[in-house]
């Protein structure tokens, strides 16, 4: 008996539909996750690390990060 | 609200007040010298990919010039033939050289520029460790140069995106994880801002889920320094190919490239990203759906169809998330569209993101079975690689150039003109690249398909149909042309703002408190249920944690958390998809006349494959009548299991292979082989005449046999000493008397060529033959 007999009878077949489910509901789960009122302030910072992260060097003409934030 | 001038953590939001005061201050600089080094290479990279891209776009056009002779009988351009005729610029071989170096080369490196510039900012911290940095960056270029040293002398494994051979992959393994991974992960481990930016997060997926797709597809048995086996065979090893093939797509060049987006855009535009919340969607849906998609590479192979069916669905759910991010990235430009008309970098991006969506959408419908049917093996995938990698990966990497030059070389742009030439001449040289070959790929699929009246097929000659591609081949040679000339404009601005750097870089010293050690307290739900039911309130309890969202926020927060959620949920798709194909035995039928490749064959396989003639050819017929018409009885799942690399392909440049044993004369093969033009007057293949000068190596030949044979080809007695060259050498004198009998030159039987044309006349026979009575090798090969 080899091991691919053995694991056909274990009828697993079934597994990558229930594994669609799992991850569908994983997928609702981050829904609900990002649906949630309340985290504004929160998520509002985490959006704009990428602004206040860097002293610009010389000779750039950039601007300074001093943008309002939009709500 | 105004943000802390002090920016403190998010998680801090849950954190008592009294215990919410900053680490102790702690200075520090930002190490730019490796990002100003692997823009360097993404930048030379990006010119050679392009470049040879030029090339084997060439290879395809210039064998219905070379012939070309003038009224006074000169011929103007057979001195292009050298792109026919020399080994080692084959089509087959170079043109895995121009896929690796647009992936790793240009891509790789350019991912590494994004990565090492936007960690560090968004850690608030410099790399963990500088001598890892160098590592990672000088073991990276010499995996390159090793990958453009093998493939064009034919050493090669043949599974597309992933040819080098395993002294390379191991290397691989070892930059990748051991050097770049370990000092990521030491960076965020080490970072002064509690919460990771979803830029960090695509980075995360990026490392892990690259390294696994790397080692198990890479998986073979050594027989030299140069030459492998994969351990997996036929469906199965398909299967795991195009897991990893899709999969390179998406955890290579797409989530390093939405982290690109997600940093570089929102700096670039100076506001922040459109929706974080649609962000966390982006991330979360798109780890969890790509990993299913591979199989829509395969449909109607000889793939069981479940698993087909699973790739297809996936992959129409992958539409809505990249979407998703497509449209957070455009927005996020609300209210700053005029600042587009005066900056290249944004014309970049925008045109980038809008090639992703495109891409994107194209992805899902092509992965409909029956769209998939017409598009399959013809130039449209092509295409659609090409709106990609151009669009969305090339015009990605090129606004981050543009971006850091000024930044990192801490001096003006050379010149905003020649970027704005760039960009118009990139956005023109895509269109007229994807185009025609669009118009060519729907071309070549419905001739294929074409019946006429009589129930014939209208285009039974394939050469027919790749004589109607030429004009689109041509114009997509103008397109690539215009492409690479921009990416020299690049290189020349870029060059020329080095030239004004300061003497010394100022290395401006960063600040920022010392991240605490994580206190954060999980809310307290009480139940809601009045029923005196301890399940029930356990339940209830949950649901209202999970439905918090708190979970998340503390992942965001933790790295380590993080990455091992993503790392579960990659590889339980992964298991959950590969196991059954794997374990159950009804997924691949096993037949009982098929029977191991001789050793000669196996000898003609392996020229088969370091020609890379899966380029070209398929060697897999799918049950579709057009298809059983032209090419014969359609691919059986059993016919491959000694296959190891399959050698299924995924483009027919030329006609599919799955059943030429049998169909042509030996005599013919070797004319063919010689050049082909000689038989067939307008084919595109290159020449093997140099397959019939060199002696094959009937000594090596044992140890071949028995790597197969370790890896479970029953092989019998021809693993003993000697055996193998024994039976090769007299299946050999068979195939080298028949070629001189016909007319043919004489004395073939110690050539290559030989080998490879008892290769062919084997393909597909097997089915049709009577089961052996004993167990062994076929005994009489034919001829
Ligand atoms: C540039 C693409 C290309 C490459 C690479 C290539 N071929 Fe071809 N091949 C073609 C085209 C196009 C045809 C059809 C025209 C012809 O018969 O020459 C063809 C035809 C053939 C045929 C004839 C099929 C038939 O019975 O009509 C065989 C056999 C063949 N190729 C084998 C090979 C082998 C073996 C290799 C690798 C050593 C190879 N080809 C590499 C493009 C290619």
């Amino acid at each position: 008996m080899r091991l691919s007999d053995i694991m056909s009878a274990m009828g697993l077949a079934i597994y990558p539909t229930i594994a669609l489910f799992i991850f569908l509901a994983v997928f609702i789960g981050v829904l609900i996750r990002i649906g949630r009122r309340g985290d504004n302030d929160a998520l509002t910072r985490a959006g704009r690390l990428p602004l206040v992260d860097d002293a610009p060097p010389r000779g750039v003409g950039d601007r300074v990060h001093r943008t309002e934030i939009h709500r | 609200m105004v943000a802390p001038a002090n920016d403190t953590s998010i998680a801090m939001m849950h954190v008592p007040a009294s215990e919410r005061s900053p680490g102790p201050i702690e200075t520090f600089v930002y190490d730019d010298a490796i990002v100003r080094k692997f823009m360097g290479v993404t930048i030379l990279w990006g010119v050679v990919a392009f470049l040879v891209g030029l090339i084997v776009a060439l290879e395809l056009v210039i064998p219905s010039v070379i012939g070309y002779t003038t009224a006074s009988g000169n011929q103007p351009f057979a001195f292009l033939s050298f792109l026919t005729n020399v080994q080692y610029l084959t089509f087959g071989r170079l043109r895995p050289l121009h896929t690796n170096a647009a992936i790793f080369a240009f891509g790789g490196n350019a991912i590494f520029a994004a990565v090492y510039y936007s960690t560090q900012r968004l850690c608030k911290a410099r790399m963990w460790s500088d001598r890892l940095s160098n590592l990672h960056f000088w073991g990276w270029q010499l995996i390159i140069v090793l990958a453009a040293l093998t493939l064009p002398l034919g050493i090669t494994s043949s599974k597309e995106y992933a040819e080098l051979e395993w002294p390379i992959d191991v290397l691989i393994a070892v930059v990748w994880l051991g050097f770049f991974g370990t000092n990521f992960f030491m960076t965020l481990k080490n970072r002064r801002e509690r919460h990771m930016y979803v830029a960090l997060w695509f980075y995360i997926a990026t490392i892990v889920t690259v390294t696994m797709l790397h080692v198990f597809n890479s998986l073979a048995v050594p027989v030299s320094l140069f030459k492998s086996y994969s351990v997996y065979a036929g469906v199965q090893d398909a299967m795991m190919q195009w897991w990893y093939g899709h999969n390179a797509v998406a955890f290579f060049l797409t989530t390093p490239f939405l982290g690109l987006m997600y940093y570089f855009l929102p700096k670039a535009a100076d506001r922040p990203v459109y929706s974080y919340r649609l962000s966390i969607v982006h991330f979360w849906s798109l780890v969890f759906t790509y990993i299913w998609a591979g199989p829509h590479h395969l449909h109607y192979t000889a793939l069981p169809a479940w698993a087909s069916t699973l790739g297809m669905l996936f992959s129409v759910m992958l539409w809505m998330p990249s979407w998703g991010g497509g449209i957070n990235g455009l927005l996020t430009l609300r209210g700053a569209w005029h600042k587009l008309t005066d900056d290249p970098v944004l014309k970049f991006f925008v045109v980038g993101i809008t090639f992703y969506m495109m891409s994107t959408f194209e992805g899902p419908m092509l992965s409909v079975k029956t769209v998939n049917m017409l598009s399959h093996y013809t130039d449209w995938t092509i295409a659609h690689v090409h709106a990609g990698a151009l669009g969305w990966n090339g015009f990605m990497t090129f606004g981050m150039i543009y971006y850091l030059a000024p930044r990192l070389f801490q001096t003006g742009l050379y010149s905003k003109k020649l970027a704005e030439w760039h960009f118009w001449l990139g956005t023109l040289g895509i269109l007229l690249y994807i185009i025609p070959i669009y118009i060519a790929g729907i071309t070549q699929g419905l001739m294929w398909r074409a019946f006429d009246q009589t129930g014939n097929l209208q285009f039974p000659d394939f050469v027919e149909t790749v004589m109607r591609l030429m004009p689109f081949y041509w114009i997509r040679v103008v397109g690539g042309s215009l492409f690479l000339m921009g990416s020299l404009l690049l290189a020349y601005n870029v060059i020329r703002t080095w030239m004004k750097r300061p003497a010394v870089y100022e290395e401006p010293v960063q600040t920022a408190p010392a991240l605490r050690p994580e206190r954060v307290e999980a809310p307290v739900f009480a139940s809601r249920l009045t029923a005196n039911c301890e399940f029930g309130h356990k339940g209830d309890v949950m649901i209202q944690r999970i439905a918090s969202g708190f979970w998340h926020r503390v992942w965001e927060g933790t790295p380590w958390k993080f990455t091992f959620w993503t790392i579960v949920a990659v590889a339980s798709a992964s298991v959950l998809e590969l196991i059954p194909l794997f374990a159950i035995r009804s997924n691949v039928p096993s037949i009982a006349s098929v029977q191991p490749y001789t050793p000669l064959e196996l000898a003609g396989r392996d020229i088969y494959i370091s020609e890379g003639c899966y380029n070209c050819h398929s060697q897999m017929i799918r049950p579709i009548w057009a298809e059983t018409k032209r090419y014969g009885e359609y691919s059986k799942p059993g016919e491959f299991v000694y296959d190891h690399p399959f050698q299924w392909g995924s483009r027919r440049i030329g006609p599919d292979l799955a059943r030429e044993g049998g169909l042509r004369s030996n005599l013919w093969h070797l004319l063919h082989f010689q050049d082909p033009r000689q038989s067939v007057a307008q084919s595109i293949m290159p020449s093997y005449a140099h397959l019939i000068d060199e002696t094959l190596d009937y000594d090596g030949l044992t140890a071949r046999v028995k790597a197969h044979a370790l890896i479970g080809v029953p092989y019998g007695d021809a693993v003993k000493p000697g055996r193998a060259a024994e039976l090769a050498r007299a299946q050999a004198a068979i195939i080298a008397e028949d070629i001189a009998a016909s007319g043919g030159p004489a004395g073939l039987a110690e050539r290559k060529i030989v080998a490879l044309i008892a290769y062919l006349q084997r393909l597909g026979t097997d089915i049709s033959r009577p089961p052996p009575t004993e167990n062994g090798l076929p005994d009489t090969p034919s001829p």
